[in-house]
């Protein structure tokens, strides 16, 4: 799982469950494969990001820098800020490790690289 | 460096930014379109004759029993006679799997030229387990591939595959897409085509992000820029569910059972339950999946999202594209093939007209 796609996971299918955003990350074992940066993908990507997705993402890996807010008109100019979250998006792939519901710690288990986001038929 | 120094190497270098090249493969790929088609039409035709084979199969074995019943009764002669006949079904099937081999073989390698993904790396035991590709898989991708410069002029961002099982469909699309490297998605309900997606996208050498889930119901509302899904589509009066799901009961030593109260299967095996899920579409003419994501539909897409649905003639797709304008979404249908006693089609849904 790159964490792009991290960005866009919710428990929001659980009962009762409000937001369910963001998912807590749990990181196990990773790895970074370096990806050709395509700048026009991240500065379109931009807008459908949570910020305080972002923020966890980023302190999960280590990954510093980044500013506590983001002003989408300035960004997609800064090409040190878009080439920080090509590596944090797209060259970090969590292998195992597991996402967690910020509302009911509910387990989601990434196994291979596959989040597993299934519930059984009484949670939902 | 002169002109005349300019070695074979910069020459190639030189021709593969010339745009001749552009027209060279557009002569090229105009050459191989027949030929593509003309073998495409042998490959059905000897499909036909194995499904012709598999029918004589039945008829053979049904022989079978009736002289193995004879036999207790010590008829020998007619016994003979069958076993006549069992041979030379039997050198019948010999020559047409000899013909179905060769056809296949050769399509492989003209299907490498139209850049099919391979998946040559799933094994029939991965078939035990995941959704072979068949002729609506291959339907989707060519619905895809002639949809392709629409598709490469709305720029999708989130590109996502609803049950993509072996994950041809997916990286087909993110093989033709070449402007774009990310942003690839695929969901299955089922652990062991998530697993089969992940290793086709990677034999094909593009990023394909899988994610084991039901329908969305993990994703983020609203982010899907293009979504695509062969459903299962075949309609099944009966429900399914596993033995687990219910009280144990002395029966449950067989593999299924069949509860006529409860009008359901029961299937002791996961895994059997999941292969039964990739292709059962339930009552309401095989529309129970189909229509959870029909409800959900402006959850899912994002702003001027697209959808590619593969149905079939018995989902009734005429009631669907009227269910579909009551709440908004425009139609159409973009590819339709016959095949044995299915007929398959390809709709196109979107919000807006494009
Ligand atoms: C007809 S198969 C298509 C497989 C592959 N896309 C192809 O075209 O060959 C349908 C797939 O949908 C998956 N599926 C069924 N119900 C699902 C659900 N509720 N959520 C996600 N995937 C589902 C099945 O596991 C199966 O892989």
């Amino acid at each position: 799982m790159k964490l792009l796609t991290y960005n866009f996971l919710t428990s929001k299918c659980i009962k009762k469950v409000k937001v369910g955003y963001p998912l807590k990350l749990n990181i196990m074992e990773q790895k970074v494969e370096s990806t050709n940066f395509n700048p026009e993908f991240i500065q379109r990507v931009l807008p459908r990001l949570d910020w305080s997705a972002i923020k966890i993402a980023a302190d999960s890996v280590g990954c510093q820098g980044f500013p506590d807010e983001i002003n989408l008109e300035t960004s997609t100019n800064d090409t040190e800020l878009l080439q920080k979250l090509h590596h944090l998006l797209l060259e970090i792939e969590v292998v195992t490790g597991s996402l967690i519901c910020p509302e009911t710690n509910r387990i989601f288990p990434i196994t291979n690289g596959i989040p597993n986001m299934l519930l059984n038929e009484d949670e939902v | 460096m002169s002109d005349s120094e300019i070695s074979d190497e910069d020459n190639t270098e030189n021709f593969i930014e010339n745009p001749t090249r552009e027209l060279l493969a557009e002569g090229l790929l105009s050459l191989f379109t027949p030929i593509v088609e003309n073998l495409d039409s042998k490959v059905k035709q000897t499909v036909l004759v194995q499904l012709n084979i598999n029918a004589q199969l039945d008829i053979l074995s049904s022989v079978i029993k009736d002289q193995i019943n004879k036999q207790n009764k010590q008829d020998t002669s007619e016994f003979d006679i069958a076993l006549r006949n069992l041979n030379a079904i039997k050198s019948k099937v010999t020559v047409i799997t000899n013909v179905l081999h060769s056809s296949s073989s050769s399509k492989f390698i003209v299907s490498n030229i139209m850049e099919t993904p391979s998946y040559s790396h799933l094994t029939s035991n991965d078939y035990n387990h995941v959704y072979e590709p068949a002729e609506d898989t291959f339907l989707l991708i060519d619905a895809l591939e002639q949809d392709l410069s629409s598709i490469q002029a709305s720029k999708p961002l989130l590109t996502l595959e609803i049950g993509s099982g072996s994950g041809i469909v997916i990286s087909a699309l993110a093989k033709y897409l070449t402007h774009q490297t990310h942003g690839f998605y695929a969901v299955d309900i089922n652990n062991y085509a998530c697993n089969a997606t992940k290793r086709t996208a990677i034999a094909n050498n593009v990023n394909v992000e899988t994610i084991n889930m039901d329908m969305l119901t993990a994703f983020k509302y609203n982010s899907i820029d293009l979504l695509i899904f062969n459903p299962p589509y075949v309609p099944t009066s009966t429900s399914l569910s596993t033995c687990e799901d219910k009280e144990p009961r002395a029966t449950v030593e067989q593999e299924k059972f069949y509860d006529i109260e409860a009008d359901t299967i029961f299937v002791k095996d996961n895994q059997e339950k999941m292969l039964i899920k990739s292709w059962a579409g339930g009552d309401d003419d095989g529309c129970q999946v189909i229509n959870r994501v029909l409800g959900e539909l402006d959850n899912i897409l994002a702003p001027n999202g697209v959808f590619y649905l593969l149905l079939i003639k018995d989902n009734n797709p005429e009631k669907i594209r009227k269910r579909l304008k009551s709440f908004g979404y425009n139609s159409i249908q973009i590819i339709d093939r016959k095949i044995r006693g299915e007929h398959l089609l390809v709709l196109k849904i979107f919000k807006n007209l494009l």
